[in-house]
Order: C-alpha cells, then sequence, then structure tokens
C-alpha cells in the first residue's frame, strides 16, 4: 500500500463538480506535482487531504490511517500556502516554533530546533522579525519552515511560489526540492507552472476538469503523453492530423511517415492526432520519414537553439526547434525552403480532443 | 499618500477652498470655541483696568459736560460712598488702606478722614486727582455706562456696567475639586463606563465571532436585527427596557409581581444603575459589533487553517490566531464604548432614576443654566481619560505590530467552529436578539397602549393628539415634529452627500497645501461626541463673531447644518476609498480630451462616486431622525427634532408619545433605507471598481 492512497475522491461545490473520481497513490518519499490550469481541482485535492475539505465520495489514507474524519489537526501534515498565512502578531520564530509549542516541546528545546530550521531555509538572524518586516521570498522561507518544524507524515504545498518574482521562483524551487529531499518527507505539491512541476517532481499528475489525465514522471509525460491536453500542456508541440491505415497502424496526412498508435485505444470512433515536438523534426532524413516542404516562415535565435516557423502551404504550420551549431553561420533567410523530417518512434499518436 | 500634483491651477486652488472653507467654519470652529469657552471666566475687574475703563468712558462725555457732571455725581456721594472712593483712590496711588475695611462705617468714615489729611503734599495731589474717577468708577459706573452708550463698544459698555470682565483661567476644569456633586457624578460616570465596556465588548466580539464564523443560526438576518438599533431613535432601548422591566412593566409587575407573585414590582425594578447599565449595554453592542464584524469580516481564513495544519485544536487556533489578529478592533471598540457611556446622558436620564453623570451634569448645565463655559470644561474632562486610554493601549498592546496578513490572497474562513462553541454561540445570539427583538415588540405595541402599565386598551390617541382624553402635555404631542425631523433630514441629505463628495475629490485629487488637515477637521465629529459639537455651536453660533444678527440660534438651519456637519464623514470616507480604487489617470484622460473642471465632476467623477453619495446622504438622513446628543442644545420651540421630542417625553414617563413617534420614525427610516437598496440596485448600473482584484 502507498504512503498516501486517495481512492475515488468526488467533491461537488454546488454545481462544479471540482473533483471527479480522483484516484492517486504516492510512495514514501516520493514528491508528486499536481499540474493543470486555473480550476482543474488541483488545489481542490490538496484541501481535501488536508483537511480543509471534505470530500462527498473516496476515501484518504496517510500511511496507513485512514483520515476522512479527522480535522486537519489531527492528520499531521505540513501545509505551505500561497498567500504564506504567516500569523502577523508572531515574530519569524514563534511562527516557526508554533507547532512545537502546540506540542509542549520545552522553550530550550523549542530554540534549538527553530535555529536548525533558521539555519536550513536560510533565515539566520531574522528570527525575532514580523513577518511583514521580511520580504516575500522570505516569508514562504518562514512559511516553509513552519510547515516542517513538526516533521510532519506529509508536506502539502499550494502554489507555495507563485507570489514570488520569477528570479526567486527559480531558485527557490531548488531550495524546496533539496531540502524536501534531506527531510525525505513525502510531498504533494500543486502548480500551474509546468516548467516548476518537471523541475522539482518525482511524479506529476496533470490534472483537468476534476480528473487526473496522467500521472508519470516528467520525461514519461513529456515523451509519451497519453492525450491532446497533456502533449499541449507539457512543453510544446506540433499537432498533426492522421488517416488510419487500419490495425495500429496510421499515416500522417500529405506525407509517407507512417505512426503507430497507443497499445490501448479508447473506443471506436475516437479521432487521433500526431504529437511531434519542435526539436524532434530535422531538416535531413530518411525519404521515408519526410513530413513535407515548405518555407520559412519566422525565425527566432535564442542563443543555443533558434526556433523556425514553417508554412508547408494552405493553414499548416510546424514550430521546429534546430540546435544554433547545426545552422548555416548567416542564419536562416525568411522565406527559404526547408524540407523537414521526423523520426516515426518519437512521434506520439494521443487521442484528439472530445467531440461533442 | 502620493505626492500632490505638481501644477495646481490657481482656478483649482479656489474651487478647493470654496469647498472646504464651510469645514472651517461649520466644524472647526465650533469645536475650537469648546475650547476656548471652557477657559473664559467672568468675574469683577481689577481696580486698575476698571479706573483706565471709567477714564475712557469720562472722556466721551460732552466735552462741555465732563466737569460739570462729574462735579454733580461727586457731590451726590454719601459719606459711606465718599470713604469707599477714598480708599479706592488710595489703593490706586499705590498707599496700602491704612485702616479696618470691616469695621463699621462711622469708625471706617473716621479713619477714612486721618488717613487722607496724612498724606504727604505730594501724595495728596495725586490723591486728589485720581479721587473724582474712583468715585465715578465705584458709584456712578452704571449711569455713566448708558450716558456714553453710543460712543462704547458693547463690550466695553456691558464691562463698564457690570465691572466685570472675562479672562482665561483652568477654574472650570478645577470645578469637580470642590464641587461634589461633580465628583460624584464623575464617579458613576466612569464605572458605568468601566461596566459597559466590560461586558459590550465581549459580547459584542462573541456576536460578531458567531456571525462571520457562521457559528450562529441565519448569520446575514442575525447581523441585521444586531445593527437595528444602529437607526433607531435615541434613548430607545432604554424606555422599552422601563416597557418590560419598569414600576410598571409588562414583565415585572404584570407578570412577576401580578401572576406569579414573586416580586414586588413597586421596589424590585430596572430602575437605577443597573438599567442604566442594560440600556447602555444594549445600545453599545451595535456600534462595537460594527468595528469587530469588519475587523473579523477580514480575517484571512487562511491562517486558521495554517494553525490548524500545524495541530492546533479550535480552541488554540482561536486564543492564539484570532483573537490577537483582532486585537486593534477590540482596542477601538473598547474606546468607542468608554466615549459613549461617558457622553451618554439619555439613557441616565431616562432609566437612571437619580444616578448622577458627568454628562448628565452637562446637560443640567447648558439647558438650566446655560453655564457655557462649565459645560465646555466638562466636554473636554470627558474626552481625556478615553483619550489617555487610546495612547495608552496603543503603545503597550499594539506596538509595531501588523494584524493582518500581507498581500490580497486572503480568503474567507473555511473550517466549522466546534459544537459546543455552536451552541453556546447561537444561544447568545439567541438570547440577545430575542431580547431586542421583544423590546423593538414593546414599542410598538406601546404606541397603540393607552396607558402602559394601567390601561392596555388600543388607542390611536399617540399617533392623532386629536383623540386624546388626557388632555395638553406637550406642543409636540402631535406628529408635526416628526415632519419638522423629517424635512430637517430631507434638506440636510443631498447637501450632505454632495459636499462629501466635492470634499473627498478635493481632498483627494486635487490636494490643495492645508487638505491633510481638512482631511483631519471632517473626521473631528466621528470622534469627538455629540455633547462637544452641540454644546459649540450654541458657543460658536450664538453670537457668531459678536454679531447678533448672524446668530443661527434657534432656526432650523442650525439643525441642518449641525446634523450635516456631524455625519459628513461618512461620505467623505465612501468617497475617498472609491476614489483610491480608481485610477487618478481615468480623470486625467477626461481632462487631456478637454474635459474642465466642472465637465470633469460632473461627467466623470460624480458618477464613480454616486454610492459614496447615497451613502452619505442617507447616513445624514437616519441621523437627522435618531441623533440626539448634539441637536438637543440646539431645538427652540419653533424648531423642535422629534428625537428630541422623544427623549423629552421618555424622561417624563410619556411612553405611548415616546413609542409612537419611535415607531413611525422606524417605519420612516426602514422606507428610506429599503428605497435607497433598490435605487442602488435598479438604479443606473453600479460603476464597478476598475481596480484589479488578484483571484
Amino acid at each position: 500500500m502507498a504512503y498516501l492512497e486517495i481512492r475515488n475522491l468526488t467533491k461537488r461545490f454546488g454545481e462544479v463538480l471540482a473533483l471527479d473520481d480522483v484516484t492517486l497513490a504516492v510512495e514514501a518519499g516520493e514528491f508528486v506535482s499536481l499540474l493543470g490550469g486555473s480550476g482543474c481541482g488541483k488545489t481542490t485535492l490538496l484541501r481535501a487531504v488536508a483537511g480543509f475539505v471534505r470530500q462527498d465520495a473516496g476515501a484518504i489514507t496517510i500511511a496507513g490511517r485512514p483520515v476522512d474524519t479527522l480535522a486537519p489537526s489531527k492528520r499531521d501534515i505540513g501545509f505551505v500556502f500561497q498567500s504564506y498565512a504567516l500569523f502577523p502578531t508572531k515574530t519569524v520564530r514563534q511562527n516557526i516554533g508554533f507547532a512545537l509549542k502546540l506540542r509542549g516541546v520545552s522553550r530550550r528545546e523549542r530554540e534549538a530546533r527553530v535555529q536548525k530550521l533558521c539555519a536550513a531555509v536560510k533565515l539566520d538572524g531574522l528570527a525575532d522579525r514580523f513577518p511583514h518586516e521580511i520580504s516575500g521570498g522570505q516569508q514562504q522561507r518562514v512559511a516553509l519552515a513552519r510547515a516542517i518544524a513538526s516533521e510532519p507524515a506529509l508536506l502539502l504545498l499550494d502554489e507555495p511560489l507563485s507570489a514570488l518574482d520569477a528570479k526567486i521562483r527559480a531558485h527557490l524551487r531548488l531550495e524546496i526540492r533539496s531540502l524536501v529531499e534531506r527531510l525525505g518527507v513525502t510531498t504533494l505539491y500543486v502548480t500551474h507552472d509546468q516548467e516548476e512541476a518537471l523541475a522539482i517532481s518525482d511524479r506529476i499528475a496533470v490534472m483537468d476538469q476534476g480528473r487526473i489525465l496522467q500521472a508519470g514522471a516528467p520525461m514519461a509525460l513529456y515523451n509519451r503523453p497519453e492525450s491532446r491536453f497533456v502533449a499541449e500542456f507539457i512543453g510544446e508541440t506540433n499537432l498533426l492530423d492522421i488517416e488510419r491505415l487500419g490495425g495500429r497502424t496510421a499515416r500522417i496526412v500529405d506525407s509517407p511517415l507512417t505512426v503507430s498508435l497507443p497499445e490501448k485505444l479508447s473506443g471506436n470512433g475516437r479521432r487521433y492526432v500526431a504529437s511531434i515536438r519542435p526539436e524532434h523534426i530535422t531538416a535531413e532524413g530518411h525519404d521515408d520519414h519526410r513530413l513535407g516542404q515548405g518555407r520559412v516562415l519566422a525565425v527566432t535565435f535564442l542563443g543555443p537553439v533558434t526556433r523556425v516557423e514553417v508554412g508547408l502551404g494552405g493553414e499548416r504550420r510546424l514550430l521546429v526547434q534546430f540546435p544554433s551549431a547545426k545552422l548555416p553561420a548567416e542564419g536562416l533567410p525568411r522565406g527559404a525552403r526547408l524540407t523537414l523530417f521526423a523520426d516515426p518512434a518519437q512521434v506520439t499518436v494521443v487521442p484528439d480532443k472530445d467531440q461533442a | 499618500m502620493r505626492p500632490r500634483p505638481t501644477h495646481l491651477r490657481p482656478s483649482h486652488l479656489v474651487f478647493s477652498y470654496l469647498v472646504l472653507a464651510p469645514l472651517i467654519l461649520f466644524i472647526a470652529v465650533p469645536i475650537g470655541a469648546v475650547l476656548l469657552e471652557s477657559f473664559r471666566i467672568a468675574g469683577p475687574m481689577l481696580p486698575p483696568t476698571l479706573y483706565a475703563l471709567t477714564s475712557r468712558a469720562v472722556d466721551r462725555l460732552p466735552a462741555g459736560e465732563q466737569t460739570a457732571q462729574i462735579e454733580t455725581w461727586v457731590e451726590s456721594l454719601t459719606p459711606r460712598e465718599r470713604m469707599e472712593a477714598s480708599a479706592a483712590s488710595l489703593s490706586l496711588i499705590g498707599k496700602p488702606v491704612p485702616w479696618d475695611r470691616k469695621a463699621n462705617f462711622d469708625q471706617q468714615i473716621e479713619a477714612a478722614g486721618k488717613a487722607v489729611a496724612a498724606l504727604s503734599p505730594g501724595e495728596r495731589k495725586e490723591f486728589d486727582a485720581r479721587y473724582p474717577l474712583a468715585a465715578v468708577m465705584l458709584h456712578k459706573r452704571i449711569p455713566l455706562a448708558f450716558k456714553v452708550r453710543d460712543r462704547l463698544s458693547e463690550r466695553e459698555f456691558v464691562e463698564l456696567r457690570t465691572g466685570e470682565a472675562t479672562r482665561y483661567g483652568l477654574d472650570h476644569y478645577l470645578a469637580f475639586l470642590h464641587e461634589p456633586r461633580i465628583r460624584n457624578a464623575a464617579v458613576n460616570s466612569f464605572m458605568l463606563a468601566a461596566i459597559a465596556c466590560a461586558v459590550v465588548v465581549p459580547l459584542a466580539f462573541l456576536l460578531a465571532y458567531g456571525v462571520n464564523r457562521r457559528a450562529v443560526p441565519w448569520p446575514r438576518a442575525m447581523r441585521f436585527v444586531i445593527l437595528v438599533p444602529l437607526v433607531s431613535p435615541p434613548v430607545i432601548m432604554a424606555f422599552s427596557a422601563l416597557l418590560l422591566f419598569g414600576r410598571q412593566g409588562l414583565i415585572t409587575k404584570e407578570l412577576l409581581d401580578g401572576l406569579l407573585g414573586l416580586i414586588d414590582a413597586a421596589r424590585t425594578n430596572i430602575y437605577g444603575f443597573k438599567g442604566v447599565v442594560l440600556a447602555q449595554v444594549l445600545s453599545f453592542t451595535p456600534p462595537a459589533f460594527i468595528i469587530l464584524d469588519n475587523v473579523l469580516s477580514r480575517q484571512d481564513g487562511r491562517l486558521d487553517e495554517a494553525a490548524a495544519s500545524q495541530g492546533a485544536s479550535a480552541w488554540q487556533t482561536f486564543a492564539e490566531v484570532t483573537l490577537p489578529c483582532a486585537l486593534p478592533g477590540l482596542v477601538r471598540a473598547f474606546i468607542l464604548v468608554f466615549i459613549l457611556s461617558m457622553t451618554d446622558f439619555g439613557n441616565p436620564l431616562v432609566i437612571g432614576k437619580d444616578i448622577q453623570v458627568v454628562a448628565g451634569v452637562i446637560y443640567d448645565e447648558m439647558i438650566g443654566f446655560c453655564n457655557t463655559p462649565l459645560s465646555s470644561a466638562l466636554c473636554v474632562w470627558l474626552l481625556l481619560p478615553a483619550g489617555v486610554m487610546y495612547w495608552c493601549l496603543s503603545r503597550l498592546l499594539l506596538g509595531k505590530r501588523r494584524f493582518v496578513s500581507a498581500g490580497d490572497l486572503s480568503a474567507p474562513p473555511s473550517l466549522c467552529v466546534p459544537v459546543p462553541a455552536r451552541a453556546g454561540l447561537s444561544v447568545l445570539a439567541l438570547g440577545y436578539a430575542g431580547l431586542v427583538f421583544c423590546l423593538y415588540a414593546a414599542v410598538v405595541a406601546g404606541s397603540f397602549t393607552r396607558v402602559w402599565g394601567q390601561d392596555y386598551s388600543f388607542t390611536l390617541a399617540h399617533f392623532l393628539p386629536d383623540l386624546a382624553v388626557t388632555g395638553f402635555i406637550s406642543t409636540h404631542q402631535g406628529m408635526g415634529v416628526v415632519w419638522e425631523s423629517l424635512m430637517i433630514s430631507a434638506i440636510g441629505a443631498p447637501i450632505g452627500g454632495l459636499m462629501a463628495i466635492l470634499a473627498a475629490f478635493v481632498i483627494e485629487r486635487l490636494r490643495p497645501p492645508g487638505g491633510a488637515f481638512l482631511n483631519f477637521v471632517v473626521l473631528l465629529p466621528a470622534i469627538l461626541p455629540g455633547v462637544i459639537f452641540g454644546v459649540g455651536y450654541l458657543v460658536a453660533f450664538n453670537y457668531p463673531f459678536g454679531q447678533k444678527s448672524l446668530a443661527l440660534t434657534g432656526t432650523s438651519a442650525i439643525l441642518v447644518t449641525n446634523i450635516l456637519f456631524g455625519n459628513m464623514f461618512v461620505g467623505v470616507l465612501a468617497a475617498r476609498s472609491l476614489l483610491q480604487r480608481f485610477d487618478a489617470s481615468i480623470e486625467e484622460a477626461a481632462e487631456s480630451l478637454g474635459a474642465n473642471l466642472v465637465q470633469r465632476l460632473v461627467q466623470v467623477v460624480f458618477p464613480m462616486l454616486r454610492h459614496a453619495l447615497v451613502l452619505g446622504g442617507l447616513y445624514v438622513f437616519v441621523d437627522g431622525l435618531t441623533t440626539l446628543s448634539s441637536v438637543i442644545f440646539l431645538v427652540s420651540p419653533d424648531h423642535m427634532l422629534a428625537s428630541v421630542a422623544i427623549f423629552d417625553f421618555a424622561s417624563g414617563a410619556y411612553y405611548g408619545l415616546a413609542c409612537s413617534k419611535s415607531t413611525v420614525i422606524l417605519c420612516l427610516v426602514a422606507l428610506v433605507m429599503l428605497a435607497t437598496g433598490l435605487f442602488e440596485r435598479l438604479g443606473p448600473r453600479r460603476v464597478r471598481a476598475l481596480a484589479p482584484r488578484s483571484a
């Protein structure tokens, strides 16, 4: 049995189905992100695990203990809020030491623990400040230290970095990851930022409309999306129409490239599209791998890589990413003709969006 | 504060001060007048000053008549009067009077003759020079004053006639030292304020907590019931408590005494100290509730969740997070209730029987003796304890801490209050609301009851005094006084609303020099008790700038201005907060498109501030119908207000008349608020704040 088990969780807010039969298992020490756009149910799921929201149906167990009827204070969790939610009337020291004080830890031991925690999140010398006297990044470090102070069974983070500047965000997410690794605490992390999720997680669960569409390691999600939503949501991709050839093979429209359909077909009559990442398209290759010919519409130089938009005629366009080193020194002129190829092994066929 | 616009055009400056001048005149001047008045002491003039004044007056006599007139006056003096003139002359030339001024007159007259004879020739010359005028000063001052009245200023005339002048000192402030009556009242006031605070603040906090955490049944309806007394006529709590618990009370006399025989209602009733406490608690819980409701409704629910996730129980969360974060609100509520209780004269006068309080002394001194200086000094005394306490409490409790979480990502509380606490809060809230409901029901019933406690038959006589059989009680028996109140409110409301948004616009957008000070002036009536504002109007506008013709006292204009400026701060605050939410660049855009100041106001600013206009006007309107503390000093037989009439009837035990007028006013207020609500909802579409709100 996994450390955190979420089984068939359902939650309605009036008309809105916030969680739709969600099942997820998190192993001990694992770092799992819940990723999705706003309103996808990721925060509701996290808050249900914390006990702030009571599910309508389904069950949650933490470390083998059913927690469905337990108040948040009895679930042995640490929670980090998007808005930090530091106690404004308490100093940094009192905020971090709050859980220890509640557990009756002696003053001396508390002091020592707070000292250690401050050092762990790089807050030395700020212990006697009030929350409004430190920066946003520092406030979030305090919130993190507070959440782990009681060494909880489960650490829950609700978009902890989204209120911070991009630079601090990138920096702090590495720190969170290494801190969590050091502590070995099982972590559930909510974010809408796919780059953040890719960078920080052992596994990502992509959510949409109250359901988990796909859960897996970042690489797996990126390379083998199981739905058009996941393919588009994580990274960038080109989606091409295909025509079924029978069995599990299909051919990309207007191209000799044959691809294979996923092993588990989701129902007959379902439309499929091919997803090709921009960096998997090349300017040379085997004739059978030819995607098509087109003209360069726009070129964006991004340092190590260069992004090229190629028009294939009509409305069809492809986004291609070449390593800059492989391009001619004078760059690609606009209007230049290009023939593009792709390796079928790197093409994923995914079910198209639901049709009405 | 944003910096002042760099270019303030002269026309804008003129406009600014035109808008702000009335604030100075009708808020700052009366309050300043109270302060000044409190130091004013009328008393006998010192001889040299009076001598100089006499000499000036004599100079004004027609040149030819001067010597002859003085001679006539001096010759007409009796020996005793001559002796007194000699004594005065001696002291005027700096010689001590060498005889016993308390001896009998014959001895004194003899001694005076000897003393004058004993003067050296030089002294004698000086003595003779002073003597005639000193004689006139002592004995013929009044005829002299009337003879030269046309050639003296009004003040010189009065001073010469009475021999008294005004000086300034602390005498009135120290009055309580030698007046046991005031000392006693001060002790009572302080006790009452302390008890009111001790009961009201926790009660209001628990009610606000229950309402905000949805721990009481029907929280929205509960909030409404708790707030109703705010828009009710004055002393309604005191006299409705008498209807239920008084000597003739429904519960005390009819139920406990008559039916159950448990008590003797004539001896056991609510009159006295406990009655004042009850009336004050019921009257001041709503304003304290507003403050605490506001604070609790803004508290970030995430803080509760954070505490819960840390393992805190509901009680620990309450004690460690909710309560500390509400501390500023608690301090403000405490100070507010303290001030309200200290300055409350209505409740003690109606239900307190013989309990003397400082505010009651002010009322007596003003209404009974027109003793404005003493009243003014007592007004200032009333403020002092609250001011000192506020200073101490904010230093000690609040310090440099903050009480709200940073950022605007806060969320309403999601966690439920535990069942036992819910039950307790529900019982408390239902009990409170039930009591308030019973008291209002008694008022409505009382307005249709012939004689409460004696004859419970139905009558309309309290509404239509022509039907009354009891005969004439007061000229204000009829509903005319309610219409007068209504008229004054109806005049004041639109002017008040309009002036409020204009003042807010000037303070917030044009920012003329001195704007910050004027902002403070606008808020003064919010902080200062109504008693001061009323006494101030009386002092300042009875004899404004020494011109009787400018007097506002006795007119309805003084009532309108008093109510208007006393409540303008509501509209100003609302308009300023709206203006702060709207980007100033909207108006700059209008200006860049060629709009002048008037067009900018009419086309852009007024539509944005519609809500503030309505709110400010409504506040003036409701206050005009219900206020007592300041207007009670300003009404006159010709211009009476219903609220004052209600107070008079209630303190005179004419409960039927007090009830009928209260019922009518309650209906009027309800109607107007309903109409305003409908207008706000159905009228032209509300302008939404353009300020972005993060999710």
